[in-house]
């Protein structure tokens, strides 16, 4: 019961990150802006839904750790996407579509 | 030294092994010597494209770092997640340049992907002779204080943990491969 409790909690709190960083992507209004939420709020949504798969698997028996490997994957290789399509933003030369949100772009 | 030469990355080797102790979930005698063997070969087939200058001064303060970025990532979810709520109008997006004190590949990575994580920051270039870091942030009041916050908070840190002064390593080449 404590266990379903926990595993429920951080399934939700994790969805609920999941969502914002979605929702980041579509509703800010330039290219660099964007790569913020996938970047964080992902990380740490799917982060907790990853350790509620642990402390679910563990709670029927069997140590179950490799969701944290998963993890440490994601938070390596997440910057390093994040750093490309960035470059690649600069050497497009785009800014903002809202011209309220000027970038300096002197590459 | 013979020492080196059957483990050129003692603190890699550690890694693999305890990386696939974890996939296995398990510490049975199989998985134990599988994962030596992993930590044994894996260096040594891999260590030549290695920048292996930067070394690990201080185990005990990468943990201490681990554990700064992980909470600031927790910090970051909850600001990116009230500033993509709020309004885009009272976000003022900005690029801003950083000076590095930093000098080898290895640290340089590490503060980058620590930069992009953690609250608002995304690091968007290095430069080609890695002195500066160009860093998109969503927003930000005051770039000098951003700058001095990364800065305070990771860069010196990483400074530590490598060993290492700002004025040395800065006649090193970039990416310059030690012989092995």
């Amino acid at each position: 019961m404590l266990f379903e409790l926990i595993v429920s909690a951080l399934i939700l709190f994790g969805a609920a990150f999941v969502l914002l960083g979605s929702l980041g992507l579509a509703k800010l209004p330039n290219f660099f802006m964007r790569l913020h939420g996938p970047t964080k709020a992902s990380t740490l949504g799917v982060g907790s839904i990853l350790l509620a798969s642990a402390v679910f698997f563990t709670s029927r028996g069997g140590l179950s750790v490799h969701e944290i490997l998963i993890l440490v994957f994601l938070f390596l290789t997440a910057p390093i996407s994040a750093l490309l399509m960035a470059r690649a933003g600069l050497h497009r030369r785009l800014s903002g579509d809202n011209p309220s949100h000027k970038e300096k772009d002197d590459d | 030294m013979r020492f080196k030469r059957i483990l050129p990355q003692p603190f890699l080797s550690l890694v693999l092994l305890a990386s696939w102790l974890v996939i296995n979930n398990s510490l049975a005698a199989g998985s134990i010597v599988m994962g030596a063997i992993i930590g044994l070969v894996v260096p040594w087939i891999t260590h030549r494209f290695w920048d292996i200058r930067a070394r690990v001064g201080d185990p005990l303060a990468l943990l201490g770092y681990a554990g700064v970025v992980v909470a600031d990532i927790i910090r970051a979810n909850f600001v990116v997640a009230r500033q993509v709520l709020g309004p885009n109008r009272a976000l003022r997006s900005q690029l801003f340049e950083l000076d590095l004190d930093l000098r080898d590949s290895l640290p340089i990575s590490i503060l980058a992907a620590t930069i992009t994580l953690t609250p608002g920051t995304v690091s968007c270039r290095i430069s080609p002779d890695q002195t500066r870091i160009w860093v998109h942030a969503l927003h930000s009041d005051d770039i000098a204080e951003d700058i001095a916050e990364i800065k305070q908070r990771y860069e010196s840190r990483l400074q530590r943990i490598f060993g290492q002064t700002a004025a040395s390593g800065r006649t090193d080449q970039p990416n310059s491969r030690v012989k092995p």
